[in-house]
């Protein structure tokens, strides 16, 4: 009994892992700061799944809207625990000096990583799910497991934030 | 740029512009190969790290019911002090029965009336001394008589003792 339930989340997890592995790499790349942890964050989602396959709900939509729920409160957890901001602005800063060169697209990319570092993880969540990969609002509430007015209200909070640092950025 | 000019359709040009995915190609084959036996061994490893939390657990449940079973209101209550009746066993020797007069054989005459007195008065005085006799305990039947005492434990338990004079505890 407890081998074939043990078999049965062992195939759900593998189905769960082959279908959203890519997608969440991709989003947990534009959520943390650089690639290593990304790869961390998404392991650490599986893992959770892992550990809890009960808690995973079923169907693939559910599956997919909890691991990226996880992921969202890994990156919230590292954010409250590493200090990103900080760490990410030092990162931009020494980058900035070593190539001297404002315009070069590392260079753009580290500032949009710094600005959107700068946002608390579930807004820049909702901001790099709508902005960057298209996801309607609808879709990006059920994702993230919050309200689609929610959704708005950080879309707009962000775009202020983003707006002061990448004008500052900018005037550099 | 100030603030003013960044608007909505700048900030998401911009951002896409440097969109930190840009120059990333995703997982290497390896890397998903790896990750995917970690993640899937993850399984029953983490089912046995639970066994000794579960133990831990039901340990913990065990003493916090055994506490409260001991600590509970009126376990510190001293017990009642048990009831204790002492009832005399009935004797198993048979009372004493007053003698039953024989009858005396007959006489004649005035004869037959003064030995009749005497030995009415005689009979009654022998009758009257047996049976003051008979109801006060002779010291033998006070030596063989036997005593139970009864008594009840708070639990509601009946004690009974049989107390036997010619028996003794050792």
């Amino acid at each position: 009994m407890d081998t074939s339930r043990q078999r049965t989340a062992t195939e759900r997890l593998a189905r769960l892992f082959d279908a959203h592995q890519e997608r969440l790499f991709r989003l947990a790349c534009r959520l943390s700061s650089d690639r290593e942890e990304a790869r961390d964050l998404v392991q650490e989602t599986f893992l959770r799944a892992a550990g809890r396959p009960a808690s995973v709900p079923e169907g693939e939509q559910p599956g997919e809207a909890w691991l990226v729920r996880t992921l969202v409160n890994l990156c919230r957890d590292r954010y409250r625990r590493l200090g990103v901001r900080s760490r990410v602005h030092a990162s931009l800063k020494r980058e900035e000096e070593e190539t001297g060169h404002p315009e070069d697209a590392a260079v753009i990319r580290t500032t949009v990583r710094t600005a959107l570092g700068r946002l608390a993880p579930r807004r820049r969540a909702a901001m790099v799910l709508h902005e960057l990969e298209g996801v309607p609002v609808r879709e990006v509430a059920r994702l993230l497991g919050i309200a689609e007015v929610t959704v708005r209200w950080h879309l707009l909070a962000a775009r202020r934030e983003l707006a002061q640092v990448l004008g500052k950025e900018d005037r550099r | 740029m100030n603030r003013a000019e960044m608007n909505e359709e700048r900030i998401r040009r911009r951002l896409r512009e440097g969109d930190p995915f840009a120059g990333e190609t995703g997982l290497t084959p390896d890397e998903i190969r790896e990750m995917r036996r970690t993640v899937l061994t993850a399984i029953p490893e983490r089912r046995h790290r639970l066994l000794p939390a579960l133990a831990l657990a039901g340990a913990a449940a065990a003493a916090v019911l055994i506490a409260l079973f001991a600590f509970r209101p009126g376990a510190g209550a001293p017990p009642r002090p048990p009831r204790i009746a002492a009832v005399p066993a009935p004797s198993p020797e048979p009372a004493a029965q007053p003698p039953v007069p024989t009858p005396a054989p007959e006489l004649r005459g005035a004869e037959k009336t003064a030995v009749h007195h005497r030995r009415h008065r005689r009979s009654m005085a022998h009758t009257r001394n047996d049976t003051l006799a008979a109801l006060e305990p002779s010291p033998r039947q006070e030596e063989t008589a036997i005593r139970e005492i009864q008594f009840s434990t708070p639990g509601g338990t009946r004690i009974i003792w049989t107390l036997t004079p010619g028996k003794a505890l050792h």
